[in-house]
């Protein structure tokens, strides 16, 4: 992971998102679910997936550390912020991750084809009017099936 | 999604068209026929490793516009200086995107930029600022007030007082 493969995606738990990205009501909804996402999992105060015993923030798809608790920002003990440059790059992806495969017309839009369950790519994958590959909710996805971008 | 410079563009208009490897479904570069060092797309446009288009000095640039008939009616654009790319990746700016000037300002108690010989070279707590009265390293790159992290290298920053110290427009036009 680098500044410019670094998804927040990966790291933030399950809740309902606003259009921006942002967990809606943060806050009432963290304190009303004791920090645990719809899922179960454990999160900080800002939603992040941490491990129970250190506080490191996690990958929701490995388990991987990704970023220790120690380089956390916050004051004291309570290190829950994501460092910078982090909080400014969260919502990197590589749009031929996340674009369908299709043929191309000449003005370069591609075929969009269609399948009993709606828009799909040349490999049967889901995709939206645009052709972007997305999951059963709509959210976009890249070609590992990892949620870069959350539907409203 | 806008560049550094505050133009809005579209991500789709600076990529390339490629096939993809059938079980990956990575895309597969091509080499330029007059250059085996050089990629390309399937429209023979160069492009690099990640799959966007370039010019020949290795910016990224957008397709220009074209008419219905296929001919060409606005040349490519540069959207992205080769300088301001990262592991051959453009930054993600979005309109959300979460910025504060807080978070690379030193600590002083005047304004620095008000100094008329723009000679500060510290803040009030010791530490290196440049002429904007930006945290700086060794190396003149802007670093956060937190953990000292370069935030913006020296080479995207623009020149004020004799200093490659101001950060990107985007960032300072709210």
């Amino acid at each position: 992971m680098n500044q410019r493969t670094f998804n927040v995606n990966d790291i933030i738990g399950d809740f309902q998102r606003d259009a921006d990205g942002s967990i809606h009501d943060r806050d009432y909804m963290l304190s009303k679910s004791g920090y645990h996402d719809r899922k179960g999992n454990l999160v900080n105060d800002r939603g992040y997936l941490i491990d129970k015993n250190t506080g490191d923030v996690r990958s929701m798809y490995t388990f991987d550390v990704v970023f220790a608790n120690h380089k956390l920002l916050g004051i004291g003990e309570n290190r829950t912020e994501l460092p910078l440059p982090f909080r400014i790059e969260k919502f990197n992806f590589n749009p031929h991750e996340c674009l369908g495969n299709f043929d191309y017309d000449k003005r370069e839009k591609p075929i969009i084809l269609k399948d009993s369950n709606g828009k799909v790519d040349k490999n049967l994958r889901r995709v939206n009017g645009a052709g972007w590959l997305i999951d059963q909710v709509g959210n976009v996805v890249d070609n590992l099936g990892q949620v870069k971008f959350i539907v409203e | 999604m806008f560049n550094f410079a505050g133009a809005e563009y579209n991500i789709k208009n600076i990529i390339g068209l490629f096939e993809r490897d059938k079980n990956s479904k990575e895309i597969l570069l091509r080499h330029l026929p007059n250059n085996k060092h050089s990629c390309c797309d399937l429209r023979g446009r160069k492009v690099n490793a990640k799959g966007y288009l370039l010019d020949s000095r290795g910016n990224i640039i957008d397709k220009g516009e074209y008419n219905k008939i296929g001919d060409q009616t606005r040349p490519p654009n540069i959207i992205w200086p080769s300088h301001e790319l990262m592991y051959n990746e453009p930054m993600k700016l979005f309109p959300f995107t979460e910025f504060s000037i807080h978070w690379i300002r030193g600590h002083s108690a005047k304004d620095v930029t008000l100094n008329p010989r723009h000679d500060d070279e510290h803040d009030d707590e010791g530490k290196r600022i440049n002429t904007m009265g930006y945290l700086i390293d060794g190396m003149d790159n802007i670093i956060d007030v937190f953990n000292g992290n370069v935030l913006f290298k020296r080479e995207v920053l623009e020149d004020r007082w004799g200093q490659e110290a101001e950060i990107p427009y985007v960032f300072r036009s709210g």
